[in-house]
């Protein structure tokens, strides 16, 4: 974690334009005079040398004080807290949209290897990781919203608002996740205990669901794990596509204005979503996979 | 012999991507109930084949022609429906090895109880409530459990109880199998089919499986069909024997028939493979040629090209059944070959060549020289020398643990001395667990003893890293499954090459090696450049022993070599090691936990049983008259040894007259 802010903090301090002067520009309407800039530099510590603005910055952030927005004036830590459930809601259900299409449809392809279904699955999903996200969201709206009028075309709150960025951003994931699930169970029903299970006259539909999938999933959950990073980074185009306000939209604007607070928090907060994301793995798989030894680290 | 399961004429084809292989040409025997019927035949033969089809379990090959039939059910056209029926009460299947065959995600319970539901309700399987049955570890209905934990009890595991909610891979591998026997009870089948059931077993593991399993068949009344490589194993237990050999049965018979008078030229080859038929150190016969692989059946005999009486005859037309006593039939029809003694089965041919091939780079002042003329160095003192080594391991690596000193060692080692002489064999045996592998790795340097030191010609040595140069090269390690000790993604020659390329020897001379080794163990220049996926076992093994060997070595320790080999693979492999130490002066460490393996090959024999070292003694003292009970325990759990050749004199007559004609 303490990396992730040093390098995010080292790259945005590295990128070229000037905050005072964009955000002083901004907020006049007119270029500003060099007093002036020099006034906000000094005002919000610009003026200081690098480390001395990182340890700061990171001694507040320790404290659970990210700094104040440049451009809205407001605690950036309010503003984030603001913005999260938008995002986190979107990313679940993205995740969601993405497992319930991909899991039927891995295992589905695998029983019937080599046949239609398994191609067409196959042909369909390999589109999906081809197909960048916002041009899918795009044509979502214009299908769904503008020709069909089924759902808003943009915005935040209701249900019908949260099904077509989550179809949007669930597909690239589900694609990938089906081809996953999809080896994963050819691998596992390759296995002796596939056939224990049949010759002990096990219907062939419990065969797969109980005896196969339970161990093809324990692969899958680790890349599921890793795909939420990737989620929560496609969250910020599918955001901006669908005008939502999530931390994708607030990241957005940050960088464009150069309000380099906020994009520093954002930064951190998707850091640390990643970690716990990492951290629930390893809990799914206790619960998946008995031979995690459950003991480990919890001794006294 | 109105058998419960007839199999006529079974033919199983496999689709590959050029050509179908035949697996299985016409197999016919029948198992009655209550009997137990042997199915004896090498690795590739289609024995396996074979019981997977009774079970309909045949995929990816396909039953082409012939019939199952199990009480007058036709199976190879039977529906899903009734399969399950079949599956889930009458005819049940115990596969080989017990850690692949148990699904790891499920608690043993939980997989005995599922066959019991099925058992009562085979057509009946709701879905969720299966599912739902899988998630939760703990059996809560408790008239299923005290079921459970009868069967547990009954295939001898104790403390049931504490067993019932343990997942797979806490259980050792016995305790495995036993499940898996129990799960096949829990169905009270008619018909038993066990495949290769103690293969992955340790010898006394194996033989108290076994004994169960004649217990069970009796009291249940099940007609059992035991497969095996193993003739020992089948003549221990089975009433009949059945031998196949490349997809057809080529002999039937009551096993003391067979044993006594084997009559099929491939039953007297594969009998005459067993090491304890043979004088310790003596070649061991083998069967000449490689076996057919099943792509182009020929027309006639398919062991006519081994086969040293084969006749024209035999190559060109079908062998007819002929009757050679009460329910023993052959699939042979020349009188000499059914005839013949078992020693003129031997692979002549194979051995004199290979003795020619392995005398050429020792006479010629080759580099294998070099190891012979520096044994003399060492020929005042021991080798390997291990003064009270002990070995131990965390059981856990827990950082916590770590932190507040929790000290819970496993001993794997407990104060083992041992000497090696150079140009000796010592045998290791023991249990599986006893730390027999512990002490090769230690010797290796794959391990570090926690206490004690080992001694490389006078010198102490430590773990690989502190190793010279030199001392890594002293010692060459052969690890049991060539089939995964070997890369899979490099060739043969880049996986023999490797420790030349660490030594640091240049190309022209590494190429030149490389070739020398490839002839030492009898393989041809082609094979550098093959996958390991594309030989055979032994020929992996072979492989194997050509990378130990490649720095000139003056002691191999070989792991088990041949517990994954065949019995006339492993009489190859076996022969070759004697010839190698003829030849190169070597020093064995033969860690086996087969003492018919052992009595044939070691001078020296050193028992292990729970880390400490029991006794070690000349091979026939050891293994004749055993100080220590827990020699005798292996001894006597040896199977075939003992029953045949006690109930069967004249067997036992006919291996001691034979002997002298063996060398």
């Amino acid at each position: 974690m303490a990396g992730v802010s040093l390098l995010t903090y080292g790259f945005v301090f590295l990128t070229p334009g000037d905050p005072a002067y964009t955000i002083l520009r901004e907020q006049r309407q007119s270029p500003p005079s060099e007093r002036q800039v020099e006034a906000f530099r000094a005002e919000h510590g610009l003026d200081e040398p690098f480390f001395v603005q990182y340890l700061s910055w990171l001694t507040d952030a320790v404290r659970g004080d990210l700094g104040t927005s440049y451009y809205r004036s407001e605690p950036v830590t309010s503003l984030l807290i603001e913005h999260i459930p938008n995002t986190l809601e979107l990313a679940l259900a993205a995740m969601a949209v993405s497992l319930l299409l991909a899991v039927p449809t891995g295992v589905v392809s695998a029983v019937h290897r080599d046949t239609w279904l398994d191609r067409t699955s196959q042909f369909v999903a390999l589109l999906g990781v081809s197909m960048p996200n916002f041009w899918l969201g795009y044509l979502l709206i214009l299908i769904c919203s503008l020709w069909l009028g089924l759902t808003p075309v943009s915005g935040s709150g209701t249900l019908g608002h949260l099904v077509l960025p989550a179809i949007t951003l669930g597909t690239g994931m589900a694609a990938i996740v089906t081809r996953l699930v999809r080896t994963s169970m050819l691998e596992v029903l390759e296995a002796e205990y596939i056939d224990t299970a049949r010759s002990k006259g096990v219907r062939e539909r419990l065969v797969v669901y109980k005896h196969a999938l339970r161990n093809a999933l324990i692969p899958v959950v680790t890349i599921v794990g890793l795909q939420f990073g990737f989620v929560l980074n496609g969250a910020v185009i599918v955001e901006v596509v669908f005008q939502r306000p999530g931390l994708g939209t607030l990241l957005v604007d940050a960088i464009f204005a150069r309000d380099y607070p906020i994009v520093q928090g954002v930064v951190l907060v998707t850091a640390f979503a990643f970690v716990l994301t990492n951290q629930l793995v390893d809990l799914a798989y206790v619960a998946l996979d008995p031979r995690i030894d459950r003991r480990g680290g919890e001794q006294p | 012999m109105a058998g419960r399961l007839a199999v006529e004429d079974l033919h199983v084809r496999f689709q590959t991507g050029t050509e179908p292989v035949h697996a299985v040409s016409g197999a016919s025997f029948e198992i009655a109930s209550g009997e137990i019927v042997g199915l004896v035949g090498e690795s590739g033969c289609g024995k396996s084949v074979t019981a997977r089809s009774i079970v309909r379990l045949e995929e990816p090959g396909e039953i082409v022609d012939g019939s199952i039939r199990f009480d007058g059910e036709e199976l190879t056209t039977a529906d899903d429906r009734t399969l399950q029926r079949l599956r889930g009460r009458e005819l049940a299947m115990v596969f080989q090895d017990p850690s692949t065959t148990l699904n790891p995600v499920y608690s043993v319970g939980e997989q005995i109880a599922e066959a019991l539901r099925i058992r009562r309700n085979p057509d009946h399987q709701p879905f969720f409530r299966e599912l739902a049955a899988g998630i939760g570890s703990c059996l809560r209905a408790s008239r299923t459990r005290s079921e459970v934990l009868e069967l547990l009890e009954t295939v001898g595991i104790p403390q049931p109880e504490e067993r019932i909610d343990a997942y797979p891979h806490q259980l050792s591998g016995g305790l495995c199998q036993r499940v898996m026997l129990a799960i096949a009870l829990a169905r009270q089948p008619s018909v038993l089919i066990a495949d290769e059931p103690t293969t992955a077993l340790d010898t006394t593991t194996q033989a108290a499986i076994l004994d169960r399993l004649g217990e069970l068949s009796a009291e249940y009344g099940m007609g059992t069909l035991l497969i095996s490589h193993d003739f020992g194993v089948v003549s221990t237990l089975c009433d009949r024997v059945v031998v196949m050999y490349d997809g057809v049965v080529v002999e039937r018979g009551p096993t003391d028939e067979v044993r006594s008078n084997p009559s099929h030229p491939y039953t007297k080859a594969l009998l005459g493979c067993l090491p304890h038929r043979s004088e310790p150190k003596s070649q061991l016969p083998t069967i000449g040629g490689t076996p057919p692989d099943g792509s182009a059946p020929s027309p006639g005999c398919a062991f006519a090209d081994r086969c040293p009486v084969a006749t024209n005859d035999c190559h060109e037309r079908p062998q007819p059944l002929v009757s050679v006593g009460q329910n023993h039939v052959v699939r042979c029809g020349v009188s000499d070959a059914r005839d013949a003694a078992i020693d003129s089965m031997r692979g002549e041919s194979t051995t004199s060549a290979s003795r020619s091939r392995l005398s050429t780079p020792a006479a010629d002042g080759g580099t294998s020289t070099q190891s012979t003329a520096s044994k003399p160095k060492a020929a005042d003192g021991s080798l390997v020398d291990l003064e009270s080594v002990t070995k131990s391991f965390r059981q856990s690596d827990a950082l916590v643990d770590r932190l507040l000193r929790v000290d819970d060692r496993t001993v794997a080692v407990k104060d083992v001395s041992l000497a090696f002489r150079p140009g000796e064999t010592v045998g290791l045996v023991g249990e599986s667990g006893c730390g027999k592998s512990t002490l090769a790795r230690l010797i290796a340097g794959l391990e570090e003893p926690t206490d004690g030191i080992v001694r490389l010609r006078g010198e102490a040595v430590g773990g690989v890293d502190a190793r010279k140069q030199a001392q890594i090269a002293a010692i060459g390690v052969v690890f049991q499954n060539p089939g995964t000790s070997l890369n899979p993604k490099r060739t043969v020659g880049e996986s023999i090459r490797e420790p030349l390329l660490e030594a640091g020897w240049d190309r022209s001379r590494r190429a030149e090696r490389v070739e020398e080794l490839l002839g030492l163990v009898e393989l041809s220049l082609e094979h550098a450049s093959r996958y390991p996926r594309q030989l055979s076992g032994g020929q992996r093994q072979r492989v194997a022993l050509a990378r130990a060997l490649a720095l000139e070595p003056s002691i191999v320790v070989l792991d088990e070599p041949t517990a994954a080999l065949d019995v006339s693979t492993q009489a190859t492999v076996l022969n070759l090691l004697a010839d190698l130490q003829a030849a190169l002066g070597l020093t064995y460490l033969f860690i086996s936990h087969d003492l018919d393996v052992i009595r044939h090959v070691a001078d020296r024999v050193a028992v292990m049983d729970d880390g400490r070292l029991l006794e070690t003694g000349p091979t026939s003292r050891v293994l004749s008259t055993p100080s220590h009970p827990s020699t005798q325990a292996l001894l006597e759990a040896t199977p075939g040894d003992r029953t045949t050749e006690r109930s069967n004199p004249d067997s036992d007559s006919d291996t001691t007259s034979r002997s002298p004609n063996t060398r």
